[in-house]
């Protein structure tokens, strides 16, 4: 009950509380046009946002593009993020996946995926990926890391296509020539169990 | 919008958030929301102001799930490429956004002008005059043209007034504005520095606190050794009534209870409460309470124990 708390713990928490903290604090100051505040943001997340761009777009010049694009819009828009929606971090990844699937939706698709579907094979999706001194104090990422090994090849599959390629049901039924039920609650029970990992946040 | 939670909705709502579902079940779900259907492939993202879902069963699932896509996005591998080559890749890209970003933020395109557009006067021409008069009336129509594009041009520059006034006070407006939500921000700043502060020094002694029986609500409270300020945030504490606040305590060797302040939650439900005085010198602190009391607090502890630790 009441009396010491095991310093690791802590520190763990601490960590986390204070990114998150940080973070909001940053997105305050650009709103009020702070480019220091918006140097620093970039510096803490523009490698993650570049390895998902890259993930999704599959080459350096388009996701460059895109990353300079995704924080423009942050220095522009930092006023429009909603605290009660998700985290500041969550949000900046949400705008870069966000654009990024559009701008794979306009391109001529159909060779790219050919070529990407060979590749598949070799390239991991997601993995635990070696990131900043700041992300390894990432809880939530461990979090997920964990879950992911304990989903089925298929679930994971499935949610991979969804999240990365921005397919809907229909669209990954066809490309797994599944039946369309199968792939909605392969879609369902996967994010679930993400979802426990991270309700089961203390 | 916005029919009765079911059971389905629930369902929907994590393919929802990945962006999969197709076009029917998109549509249904937004409806239930309030939320455009285009809005259904950003997710969690928002980029528009979309307003927060009206049913409040979704709203702390989609909360959750907007972690776990941000969780996703975490797992991403690296992007492929050498060391230098990540690294000169996001230089370039500093570099640019730097650029772009240096004269401060663009107001938004003030519309061009258009000018008063002076109108010249014609004077014509007379045919035969007789000569003595002639000076005379050329001076006439010169100054009658003149008189007209006087008026001309002083009409515009009155309307140009009109609007430079109009623009002076829409900025005067507006730097108000700016003015107070910079006093708002520095303010912000502040108590977050004294905050990150007390969190961050170098003995800070921490003590995790917990909700009381089901309940979720967790929080920590930091003591800075050296001077003794105490910072506390909770997190998952349900909103409070009208008339009621959260009233954080700390208890000493006695088992006395002494109040540290009041505070209010977010509608996250977190509580960040900077003590205002330092603890007393010499106090050992045994543990801390946070219960709900009446507004503006009591003296000492009168209603139940939302945590403690």
């Amino acid at each position: 009950m009441r009396g010491r708390a095991e310093r690791d713990e802590v520190q763990g928490t601490t960590a986390m509380d204070v990114a998150q903290l940080e973070d909001s604090y940053l997105l305050g100051r650009i709103a009020a046009g702070d480019q220091e505040a918006f140097a620093r943001f970039f510096d803490v997340h523009s490698p993650i946002v570049l390895g998902n761009l890259f993930r999704i777009l599959g080459g350096r010049g388009e996701a460059e593009e895109v990353l300079q694009e995704v924080f423009l819009q942050v220095w522009q828009q930092a006023a429009r993020y909603e605290p009660g929606r998700s985290s500041p971090r969550g949000w900046l990844l949400m705008l870069a996946r966000s654009r990024a699937l559009d701008r794979l939706r306009r391109r001529e698709a159909r060779t790219r995926r050919e070529e990407e579907a060979a590749a598949e094979a070799t390239y991991p999706r997601l993995v635990t990926p070696l990131g900043t001194e700041r992300l390894e104090k990432s809880e939530l990422r461990d979090r997920i890391g964990a879950a992911l090994n304990l989903l089925s090849p298929e679930q994971r599959t499935c949610i991979e296509l969804a999240f990365f390629e921005g397919l809907t049901h229909t669209q990954i039924a066809e490309r797994l020539e599944a039946p369309l039920g199968t792939i909605k609650s392969r879609i369902l029970l996967g994010m679930n169990k993400l979802r426990q990992a991270i309700g089961d946040r203390s | 919008m916005n029919h009765s939670h079911s059971p389905r909705h629930e369902e929907l709502l994590p393919a929802y958030v990945l962006g999969a579902l197709d076009g029917d079940e998109a549509g249904e779900l937004a409806e239930h929301l309030g939320e455009p259907a285009a809005a259904a492939a950003a997710g969690a993202s928002g980029e528009g102001p979309a307003p927060w879902p009206l049913c409040p069963i979704c709203a702390a699932q989609l909360r959750q799930l907007a972690a776990v896509m941000e969780g996703l996005a975490l797992s991403a591998p690296p992007a492929p490429l050498a060391e230098a080559e990540a690294a000169a890749t996001l230089a370039a890209s500093r570099r640019r956004l730097m650029a772009e970003t240096a004269a401060g933020r663009a107001p938004a395109g003030a519309a061009p002008v258009a000018g008063p557009g002076g109108a010249a006067g014609d004077g014509g021409s007379g045919a035969r005059r007789p000569a003595a008069g002639r000076w005379a009336w050329l001076a006439a129509a010169a100054l009658l043209v003149l008189a007209v594009g006087a008026a001309v041009v002083q009409g515009g520059l009155r309307a140009e007034i009109e609007r430079l006034r109009g623009e002076r006070t829409r900025i005067a407006l507006r730097a108000d504005a700016l003015e107070r939500r910079l006093a708002q921000v520095e303010m912000d700043a502040e108590r977050l520095a004294r905050t990150m502060a007390v969190i961050t020094a170098p003995g800070a002694q921490s003590v995790q606190m917990a909700g009381m029986g089901s309940s979720h609500a967790a929080g920590r409270t930091w003591v800075d050794a050296a001077d003794r300020r105490a910072v506390f945030y909770g997190v998952r504490l349900p909103p409070l009534g009208a008339g009621k606040t959260y009233q954080l305590w700390f208890i000493d060797d006695d088992d006395r209870k002494t109040s540290a302040g009041t505070f209010a939650v977010n509608d996250r439900g977190e509580g960040l409460l900077m003590v205002s005085q330092p603890l007393p010198a010499g106090t050992h602190i045994e543990g801390w309470v946070v219960t709900i009391e009446p507004s503006g607090g009591r003296p000492q502890p009168t209603g139940p124990i939302a945590l403690a630790g």
